[in-house]
């Protein structure tokens, strides 16, 4: 016990030796807060809309002016001729384009169904997708108000939606990213402190010397490694007070839920970390390694784009991530208030796969020793 | 000059060929990379998993849940008459809207009174909860188009008027996420391994004492930088070059544009990650400190502020003005506009200036950091 203490205080001294480590290491998670809490914004709004009006009377105007009300359109531009907006879209000053035609008013003076053109800029895609569903209500909106007129009756639809959003109330893109950011710097720190913890004793020679001495390998692991847990442990702190405090992020359910599951999960990282030091040879390696691991299981774990849109091989694929258990944790508990009588299943895979990887890199840590 | 700058950059290009693991992962890396993204990134949000919780029981209560369960965007997973099994369903997450109609939600609307109707959301994933709430809206229209065209024709008028509104999409009439986020990606990844790699090598110099030994030699500050960061050009274009064919055999993105618009625009950005890393590597010793700063200062960035998934229209204020010294801000909007509009130099003469400019500075503040330490 003391000398895995002993070797803990080491790894301590030696990781923060280097003053400029702390930065990246308590640094980082308030930056990806910064980023991924402040910046980061889904909603599609000022959307830039160009007008042609080849009818130019009073209900024309009215579908304009429509559009101008709605809150998303921003109208930046008015021409004559639709192809005047040509290369107006090919730069990106406008993302849409209402095209009334002429004998607009007319045809619908005659109880006609006038067609009613928007063009969009499908670039990107997923904006494009809710632009056009807020053009359609727009313009579907104004259709029911002039049917109504004709039908005397009032201007409101028959169906009146009473909408309540749980968790979320005002959709804010902060409130779904922080909880995936504790997973995902839990993953990054620990995962890469481990691996580089050891790769740098052998690249600086001063494994040999370990090994020579009485030390034995589950205390050399745990020494290495215990550090680390605290590291991640902090982590969870900082992102959950800086979460609370800047963001005003509910947390709702329990705290030591929340640690346990992060033990559970940093005990996984911290087994791949060990694993990648028994590849690595260099500590470059070790890092481009811990890259390659790091990038697809944030990617495929569900914390920053829903699963379900994944291509079928691709979501059994998530199976196997750790990062989708914690994910799902994390959010369960923070929005959601959820706790083990919900949570169970994800908590019993973290389970499974934290002891899969501690055996897999115990053994191959202990050859890699000998 | 070229005679002291072309052994420094056959001694970079020998040390790239020695390690043949990490020469392995500079190439694999940026494909694997590109896949995953390209496979996950999608927002194509269909089959939304709804709930019905129907006191009403009534017909017209079934013609909505009949037309929800026809529509490609909703899958209806249950419909039940008890509001506790509704909230139940949200909270253990099977779905993600549940829908109440109320008692006399059938009678209201044959009377052709407006009947109110609950909708639950789970608000977690914003970005869904509003695309869904979008999809709804415009069927609870379309209801409403129905009843009103029904109404008249009971009243023996033959013509309504209306508006119909008919879009069209440019550039990507289908509205795939791919044709969007892939050339994307190829710009974010070109950013990070460019940086990545030249900040790493040159704090593993620092680290293993031979950047002291290059510093004594007679090469000067600019020849040094020239010369570390030509043979990771050359690199940085042979990936390039795989992650476009790669993109263009896996994911079919069309491409609109011409080849050399993206050679130059490529060539231009990859200078730029390379002067990045090469800053950085003035500023850390440390390989460990290299890979964070890498990552904090250019991965962040370049998938956040360049507008590569999130509209840059739609960033705070201060983030946008921070978009601006991002250059695959520049590059995103260079090579979409390449691969689904055509675009060529003419069109986007600013985009390349900016991406000039940032080169050049970080360039010359490179150079001159460096010669700082050298005294």
């Amino acid at each position: 016990m003391r000398t895995i203490l002993h070797f803990a205080r080491k790894e301590f001294i030696q990781t923060f030796r280097d003053k400029r480590m702390l930065i990246p290491i308590f640094l980082s998670p308030v930056i990806m807060l910064v980023f991924f809490g402040y910046a980061v914004n889904i909603d599609v709004t000022h959307i830039k809309t160009g007008i042609v009006d080849y009818d130019r009377t009073a209900e024309s105007r009215a579908l304009v002016e429509a559009f101008a009300q709605s809150g998303p359109f921003e109208i930046v531009a008015e021409r004559p001729e639709s192809n005047a907006f040509d290369p107006l879209f090919q730069k990106g000053s406008v993302e849409a384009v209402l095209v009334i035609p002429s004998g607009f008013s007319r045809d619908l003076d005659r109880g006609e169904r006038v067609p009613v053109q928007m063009i969009l800029d499908g670039t990107d895609a997923n904006s494009a997708l809710i632009i056009q569903g807020y053009a359609m209500g727009v313009i579907n909106d104004r259709s029911i108000r002039i049917m109504a007129r004709v039908l005397r009756r009032t201007p409101e639809g028959f169906i009146s939606p009473e909408i309540r959003v749980w968790y979320n109330p005002e959709l804010r893109t902060s409130v779904y990213m922080v909880p995936g950011i504790i997973s995902l710097i839990l993953l990054i720190s620990t995962l890469i402190l481990t691996a580089m913890a050891v790769t740098r004793e052998r690249e600086s020679g001063t494994l040999e010397q370990i090994l020579v001495s009485p030390v034995r390998p589950l205390e050399l692991i745990l020494g290495k490694t215990i550090p680390f847990m605290a590291v991640g442990l902090a982590d969870v702190v900082i992102v959950v007070a800086a979460g609370r405090l800047v963001f005003d992020i509910p947390f709702r359910g329990s705290l030591a839920f929340l640690f346990l599951a992060a033990f559970l999960f940093i005990l996984t990282t911290l087994s791949l970390g060990l694993l990648i030091s028994t590849v690595s040879r260099t500590q470059s390696q070790a890092l481009m390694t811990a890259f390659f691991i790091i990038m697809p299981a944030m990617l495929l774990s569900g914390v920053f784009s829903p699963i379900e849109t994944m291509p079928k091989a691709i979501q059994y694929f998530t199976l196997i991530n750790p990062l989708r258990y914690i994910g799902r944790i994390v959010r369960g508990i923070m929005l959601k208030g959820s706790g083990l009588d919900l949570l169970w299943p994800e908590m019993l895979a973290l389970l499974g796969i934290s002891l899969i990887l501690i055996t897999v890199s115990a053994l191959r840590f202990k050859k890699y020793l000998e | 000059m070229t005679s002291r700058i072309v052994p420094l950059m056959r001694k970079e290009a020998l040390h790239i060929l020695r390690d043949p693991r990490s020469l392995y992962l500079a190439l694999i890396f940026p494909v694997l990379l590109l896949v995953v993204l390209g496979l996950s990134i999608t927002f194509d949000i269909r089959h939304v998993e709804i709930g019905v919780v129907d006191h009403d029981g009534s017909q017209a209560g079934r013609d909505l849940i009949g037309r929800l369960q026809a529509s490609e965007y909703f899958d209806v997973k249950e419909v039940t008459r008890d509001d506790g099994e509704g909230e139940r369903l949200i909270r253990r997450d099977k779905v993600k809207i549940v829908i109440v109609l109320p008692k006399g939600f059938g009678r209201s609307l044959a009377k052709g009174e407006t009947a109110r109707v609950q909708v639950l959301v789970d608000g977690s994933n914003n970005n869904t909860a509003q695309v869904a709430l979008g999809y709804l809206g415009g069927l609870f229209q379309s209801v409403s188009t129905r009843i009103l065209l029904d109404r008249a024709s009971a009243q023996g008028l033959s013509a309504v008027p209306g508006i119909e509104p008919r879009i069209r999409v440019w550039y990507n009439p289908e509205l795939r996420s791919t044709n969007f986020i892939v050339p994307g990606v190829i710009a974010v990844i070109m950013m990070i391994v460019s940086t990545m790699l030249t900040s790493l090598t040159i704090a593993r110099e620092w680290e293993m004492g031979t950047m002291e030994q290059l510093i004594a030699s007679p090469a000067r500050a600019i020849e040094i930088v020239l010369g570390k960061a030509a043979p990771y050009f050359v690199l940085g274009l042979l990936q390039m070059a795989l992650v476009v064919v790669s993109a263009e055999i896996i994911f079919r993105v069309p491409f609109k544009g011409s080849l050399l618009t993206l050679l130059l625009s490529s060539a231009l950005f990859l200078l730029c990650g390379l002067g990045v890393g090469l800053f950085i590597s003035t500023i850390s010793r440390s390989q460990q400190l290299s890979f964070m700063l890498g990552i904090i200062l250019t991965m962040m960035p370049s998938f956040i502020l360049s507008g590569f998934i999130f509209p840059i229209a739609s960033l705070p204020t201060a983030a946008r003005i921070v978009s601006y010294v991002v250059p695959a801000r520049y590059f995103l909007t260079i090579i979409r506009g390449c691969f689904l509009k055509g675009n060529g130099l003419a069109v986007h003469g600013t985009e390349f200036l900016a991406l000039a400019v940032f080169t050049v500075v970080v360039f010359l503040a490179t150079a001159r950091r460096l010669k700082l330490r050298l005294e």
